[in-house]
């Protein structure tokens, strides 16, 4: 029973040493005499460009990053499979459906918590579909399949919302949520996700031991005490308040739900419920660090986020499903 | 009193009655086998004693219906064991097993839960293993380490389905030796056994189970076992006088085929 505080300092560390240098840097590259000029009050510009511009952007990956580092170990533990993910099993797709519909409805005109509500709803009943069958769900091959249909099957339906659009909203509006882009947020569009986001970690957090237990099974945890169902609906609604949340927020970025836990497992002696935090911690790492890459790639025009994780979470995704798959066989 | 008491407990599932309900009291101390052919209700009525199914009817031990505890209440209770087991993560076998503890929170019962840990590992022989990843281990020793998660709780009733099933005969007996020791301290033990040269050596009590029915509760002896096996497993045994004394020693011969 190792306790998990060196894991987490350690990444706490490296998260405020991402978000100084993310501070410093513009999209333009490395940009620190910036920071300097609104420090010293010297320079209004500088003020607006960090607090207003680089800071929420900053804090966007952060919160983002955390919630899918956090939601993808949580969905991995209640499913017992190392390839679950809000992005993989739809959960982002119907979460970015919530969201396209409210603006469709003109919800989201009317209300700035309507895009939120909506992909938070998506979420939800996206996770709480598939903890329905969880238990039916535990090959690999079958929870991938029913996660590929629910992607699909939420795509086809917000390509149906475009083409019936009465008044076509903003094509760009619906690309930024399915490639995922933190850029251009303000303080007040964090202000709106923080609150589930937090909300949904504590729900998640309240599972840890249960999460622990259910490694030996759903009989044998439930023989041994845990309340499978509490377990379930802890899990759904926190994964379905953050995903909901930081989908509103940045889009459907996929792969960082896989990869941060994966990392830090072996830092846990994999242990399903102590995995969760170090895992929101390294998934949040992660998105700053693919944002700051973005911004000093010299590219003509900005990278999408989502695209940058798919690239680097896509091959490892493959990696883990192809070693998965040679261990079921031994 | 720590009677367990089954008062008509019953399995039905889709309008199909699993398990027919079934009344039968068991006394502390006991070693209890449950023996039937595939499918015959074995698992079922393991589970429907311990809460893990919907039943009618109810079980009740030491004056409290397991139906109605809470989840936590119940594990403290009684230790269940699945046929299957599930070994998702490669955590060590020493954590794994030290999950047996969690109804009873992060300190366990006694000592502090490395010193549980340390003791039943090296109760059940697998002391060697503690530091390995279970994805490492061989069917066999999965088998052991699920069932030391299951003793190290010390539950006073222990629900076993199939505990020794995939070990080898060395371990077998190790296995069932200590259990039997278990019963003699006053914990009551009901396991389904395959092999009925090992529950004539170790049951006190033989539970025949055939097609969701309990037709036979009987103590262990050989004309309880010459009366029920081949009715119910389609096999005469056979009975083997040793050299010396002792019991006779039970034994199924292969049918000469022409």
């Amino acid at each position: 029973m190792t306790s998990t505080a060196p894991v987490n300092i350690a990444l706490t560390a490296l998260i405020l040493l991402l978000a100084i240098i993310s501070v410093m840097t513009g999209t333009g590259g490395f940009d620190p005499a910036t920071v300097h000029g609104a420090l010293t009050g010297s320079d209004p510009a500088a003020r607006i460009i960090v607090g207003e511009l680089r800071l929420p952007r900053t804090l966007a990956a952060l919160v983002v990053g955390f919630a899918l580092g956090l939601s993808g170990a949580a969905l991995q533990g209640l499913t017992r499979n190392p390839l679950a993910e809000p992005g993989v099993l739809g959960v982002s797709a119907c979460a970015t459906l919530g969201a396209t519909l409210m603006l469709y409805f003109g919800i989201a005109a009317a209300t700035p918590l309507g895009v939120a509500g909506g992909a938070i709803v998506g979420a939800l009943l996206a996770t709480a579909l598939l903890a329905a069958f969880a238990h039916r769900l535990a090959g690999v091959a079958t929870l991938i399949l029913v996660g590929v249909g629910l992607s699909s099957f939420a795509g086809a339906l917000m390509a149906l919302l475009l083409n019936f659009a009465p008044n076509p909203f903003s094509l760009s509006d619906l690309i930024n949520w399915t490639l995922g882009s933190v850029a251009n947020r303000s303080l007040a569009d964090l202000a709106i996700a923080v609150p589930p986001i937090l909300a949904g970690t504590v729900l998640i957090l309240i599972a840890r031991r249960p999460l622990t237990l259910l490694a030996i099974g759903d009989l044998a945890a439930a023989a041994h005490g845990l309340d499978y169902r509490r377990t379930r609906l802890l899990v759904i609604g926190g994964t379905g308040l953050a995903i909901g949340a930081s989908v509103a927020l940045a889009g459907a970025v996929g792969f960082v739900g896989i990869v941060a836990p994966h990392l830090v497992r072996p830092w846990v002696r994999h242990d399903a419920g102590r995995t969760l935090l170090p895992a929101g911690l390294a998934g949040a790492a992660m998105l700053m660090l693919a944002d700051l890459l973005i911004r000093l790639l010299p590219t003509a025009t900005e990278l999408r986020l989502g695209v940058v994780a798919a690239l680097a979470g896509a091959p490892l995704f493959m990696l883990i499903a192809w070693r998965r798959g040679n261990s079921t066989h031994g | 009193m720590a009677d367990l008491i089954l008062d008509q407990l019953g399995v039905t599932l889709q309008g199909r009655a699993l398990l027919h309900p079934t009344s039968i009291r068991i006394s502390p101390g006991r070693f209890v086998a449950v023996v039937g052919a595939n499918g015959a209700g074995k698992s079922t009525l393991l589970r429907a004693i311990a809460g893990l199914t919907p039943i009618c009817g109810a079980a009740q031990y030491a004056g409290r219906t397991i139906g109605s505890l809470r989840p936590i209440e119940r594990a403290q209770l009684l230790g269940y064991l699945p046929q299957a087991h599930d070994f998702a993560w490669a955590m060590p076998v020493r954590d794994k097993v030290a999950l047996g503890l969690y109804a009873f929170g992060d300190r366990g019962t006694e000592g502090g839960v490395g010193a549980q840990v340390d003791m039943i590992l090296s109760a059940c022989g697998i002391a060697d293993l503690a530091d390995r990843p279970v994805d490492r281990l061989s069917g066999g020793e999965r088998a052991v380490v699920a069932l030391a998660r299951v003793l190290i709780a010390q539950t006073p009733l222990l629900l076993l389905d199939e505990p020794v099933a995939a070990l080898d005969i060395g371990r077998q007996y190790q296995l069932l030796e200590q259990l039997s020791g278990y019963c003699a301290n006053g914990r009551t033990i009901i396991t389904i056994l395959h092999d009925l040269a090992l529950v004539s050596q170790f049951a006190d009590r033989i539970l025949w189970v055939d097609s969701g029915k309990l037709v036979a509760d009987t103590e262990n002896s050989p004309d309880a076992i010459n009366t029920h096996a081949p009715r119910l497993l389609g096999r005469a045994p056979q009975w083997a006088k040793p050299a010396g004394n002792g019991p006779a020693t039970l034994f199924f011969k292969r049918e000469e085929t022409e």
